[in-house]
């Protein structure tokens, strides 16, 4: 399968600040690609990059093989773009709103009549596509801004965090319509958006971009496979390295790990250790553990703690999903 | 394409915004009408007001019937004769404001030197009135009593001589009145004194010299809210970038300066149907109401390129808003205070030469004062496409000012 997207150790600065910094990834024709991440991510910076809002400082991409330092005018009559933005004149008709764009992107006459009847079909907004945006929900608004990047049939559609504000019923029809604007037409897909369940519904495979650097590009599978069976975090009011061994070499366990900690104050003068004695790891640690199966290792891990009489302050599960290999990855959460 | 299609889609757009409308066309109507309403201030000669002086004589000889045909033929009054118990009654009624008595025995006393006195009672306040009728009437009574002074000085030479022997009286007493009379006569046609005057030569046959207020207010109130669509322009485009239309539009295939031109083309239009809706009430409208007919001037190609300019300034004036103003009260108003003071010190609502030097010279550094002035020049004064060639050169250099600036200093993000 040929590459409709390649983009290129991508780099957007805004002073010394870079809120994209050398991002390079792929999209297969015909892929739902997922950019993740949270708010400030450089999710909407690279969109707006690779479908010609802005510059990129340095780096380059092909949309369907059209460079974009280059040929930019070229890969805009390729692209779609579903901004995070309610991109439309609120006075005018959702009818008149996609007439105006496609009329933008060339089409005109009986093909611009036929492709604005068609998008406002696929968005389910036909029967109030007369009436002004302002009136519309919030959910009917994001349908009919989708609507406007699909008029003139892109090979390539930006839907940047489309479902943002949008009420459940919306948010389905959404991603109905994605997968059917790829399943039946063939349209390749960058979503962006902060919400993993819909990243992990929709994509194939999905970047995880933090900071402005891809952290993590694989298949949804292959990313959640990275926790294993989920991940353990437990809190212990001491451990060591023989415990974290020990615990390490349970059944249905991969690894045992300190989860980063601040480190505790050196011990006053004429407390510190005898050399006999086991260093204790500074009190109150969190021990990260991956699991192969995250039931099983739970119960081999408080069997062994029981046993060796190690107290436990906290118990935390990370199931396998996205939210999850992003806080494993960085430490932080997806949504603050 | 692109252009039009955006400029389309503007215009749309503004035509569903009501209040918008009423203040680009309304509003400047409202303006007319309160500043046309303004008394007329009269320039030049030929259609000059006479106030009107009504004279009652109570004395039918010559010197006094001469009095008040000098009167009337001195410019200035327009003499009206009544009975002199008509002339009172009206007075008292109100119906006229000043009266002039010239008393019984004016014309003999005043052959025979005598010290006469004329009356003239005012009802009115007009300062201005009441003094050029009180000039007018001493003129005259100065002109007859020197006449009459040297008449009879130069009769009673003749007297004198008579009493000469026969062949050394060469000019009897009525020779020598029938001479100066002559000369006196004479005068009137061929003063001693005459004075020429010389007039602008872009003074045409049919020059406007009347400086109408609806002349002066038209075109003034049309600039200042031709300038004031610039920035109902700059906050059509802060709003469209605010929406996020902007960005959809910058992803699409679409260059920079097609949107940009797509965005200054409605102005310009605006502009156009601003200047044709204001101007065509002015002409067709106002007199039904009792309001003075608008006059294009003498030049419509040189009127024509003048709104076009004029158009084109107010349209890169928005763009150069846009630019710089960085917030929405920068745009709404911060921009409308900075328009309407330069629409002051321009002269676009108040005449500038009612203003002092310093701030008619200020008004020189705004696009207003040159469109205003430009519409004073052809629409008032007469002149011509040639006559306005610095207008056209000012504002043309404002408008490439601003588009020049607002290109370089327009965030597209």
């Amino acid at each position: 399968m040929s590459n409709i997207l390649e983009v290129e150790n991508l780099v957007k600065k805004f002073g010394d600040f870079a809120a994209v910094d050398d991002v390079s990834f792929n999209v297969e024709e015909g892929e739902i690609f997922g950019l993740l991440g949270p708010n400030g991510a450089g999710k909407s910076t690279t969109i707006s990059i690779l479908t010609g809002v802005t510059e990129a400082t340095e780096g380059t991409a092909r949309i369907g093989g059209f460079d974009i330092r280059t040929q930019m005018s070229e890969a805009k009559k390729i692209n779609g773009l579903v901004p995070q933005e309610l991109a439309l004149y609120p006075t005018l008709s959702a009818r008149t709103n996609v007439e105006f764009f496609g009329r933008i992107y060339g089409l005109s006459g009986k093909e611009l009549k036929e492709r604005v009847e068609d998008v406002l079909r696929i968005v389910a907004l036909t029967d109030r596509a007369d009436e002004s945006i302002e009136k519309y929900s919030g959910g009917m608004k994001r349908r009919a801004n989708i609507a406007a990047g699909l008029v003139h049939n892109p090979r390539m559609l930006f839907l940047d965090e489309p479902t943002v504000g949008v009420d459940p019923q919306s948010r389905n029809h959404i991603f109905e319509s994605v997968l059917r604007l790829n399943r039946e037409r063939g349209m390749s897909i960058i979503y962006t958006s902060h919400y993993m369940e819909e990243v992990e519904l929709l994509c194939k495979r999905v970047a995880i971009i933090d900071q402005g650097k891809i952290i993590a590009l694989d298949s949804v599978a292959n990313l959640i496979a990275l926790l294993g069976g989920g991940v353990l975090q437990i809190g212990l009011k001491q451990a060591d390295k023989k415990i974290l061994a020990d615990l390490g070499g349970l059944p249905a366990v991969k690894s045992a790990v300190i989860a980063e900690t601040p480190l505790a104050p050196p011990p006053a003068e004429g407390d510190e250790p005898k050399a006999s004695e086991t260093v204790p790891i500074p009190a109150g640690v969190v021990v990260k553990i991956e699991t192969e199966t995250s039931q099983q290792a739970l119960v081999n891990v408080f069997a062994y703690l029981n046993k060796a009489d190690i107290t436990v302050t906290s118990v935390g599960i990370l199931e396998p999903n996205l939210e999850s290999v992003f806080l494993h990855l960085t430490g932080k959460k997806l949504r603050e | 394409m692109n252009v039009l299609n955006i400029a389309r889609k503007d215009i749309r757009i503004l035509l569903k915004e009501t209040g918008t409308l009423l203040y680009l066309f309304l509003l400047p109507l409202i303006f007319v009408l309160i500043f046309g309403g303004i008394a007329t201030v009269t320039a030049g000669d030929s259609e000059q007001q006479l106030v009107p002086l009504a004279v009652a004589s109570l004395d039918e000889d010559q010197l006094a019937s001469t009095f008040i045909e000098n009167l009337d033929a001195g410019g200035g009054v327009e003499v009206v004769r009544y009975s002199q118990a008509e002339a009172e009654s009206l007075y008292e009624q109100g119906e006229i404001e000043r009266l002039l008595t010239l008393p019984a025995g004016f014309s003999e006393d005043l052959a025979a030197g005598v010290p006469v006195t004329i009356h003239l009672l005012s009802a009115s306040t007009n300062t201005d009135e009441n003094n050029s009728v009180g000039l007018v009437i001493e003129g005259v009574a100065r002109d007859m009593s020197l006449e009459q002074q040297i008449l009879a000085s130069l009769e009673q030479i003749g007297h004198m001589q008579g009493a000469s022997p026969p062949d050394q009286q060469v000019f009897t007493a009525e020779r020598n009145v029938a001479q100066a009379q002559s000369q006196f006569d004479s005068a009137q046609e061929r003063p001693l004194i005459e004075v020429q005057q010389q007039l602008p030569a872009t003074l045409g046959e049919e020059a406007t010299q009347n400086i109408s207020a609806v002349q002066l207010a038209v075109p003034g109130a049309t600039v200042l809210f031709v300038f004031l669509t610039a920035q109902t322009t700059a906050s059509a485009l802060y709003e469209e970038k605010k929406y996020g239309s902007f960005r959809r539009l910058l992803a699409a295939p679409i260059s920079k300066s097609a949107l940009l031109e797509g965005k200054m083309l409605p102005n310009f239009v605006i502009v156009l149907l601003q200047v044709v809706f204001i101007f065509g009430v002015a002409i067709a409208i106002f007199p039904l109401i009792g309001m003075e007919q608008l006059s294009l001037g003498e030049d419509p190609l040189g009127l024509i390129l003048l709104v076009l300019v004029m158009a084109l300034c107010s349209t890169c004036l928005g763009i150069l808003i846009a630019a710089l103003a960085r917030t929405e009260a920068q745009i709404g108003g911060v921009s409308q205070a900075v328009l309407w003071v330069a629409g002051f010190i321009g002269g676009a609502i108040v005449p500038f030469f009612l203003l002092n030097d310093t701030m008619a010279n200020l008004g020189k550094i705004t696009p207003q004062y040159w469109a205003v002035t430009g519409f004073n020049e052809i629409m008032v004064l007469g002149g011509d496409l040639a006559s306005i060639s610095i207008n056209l050169a000012a504002l043309l250099v404002f408008s490439v000012l601003f588009f020049a600036i607002g290109i370089w200093r327009f965030d597209y993000n």
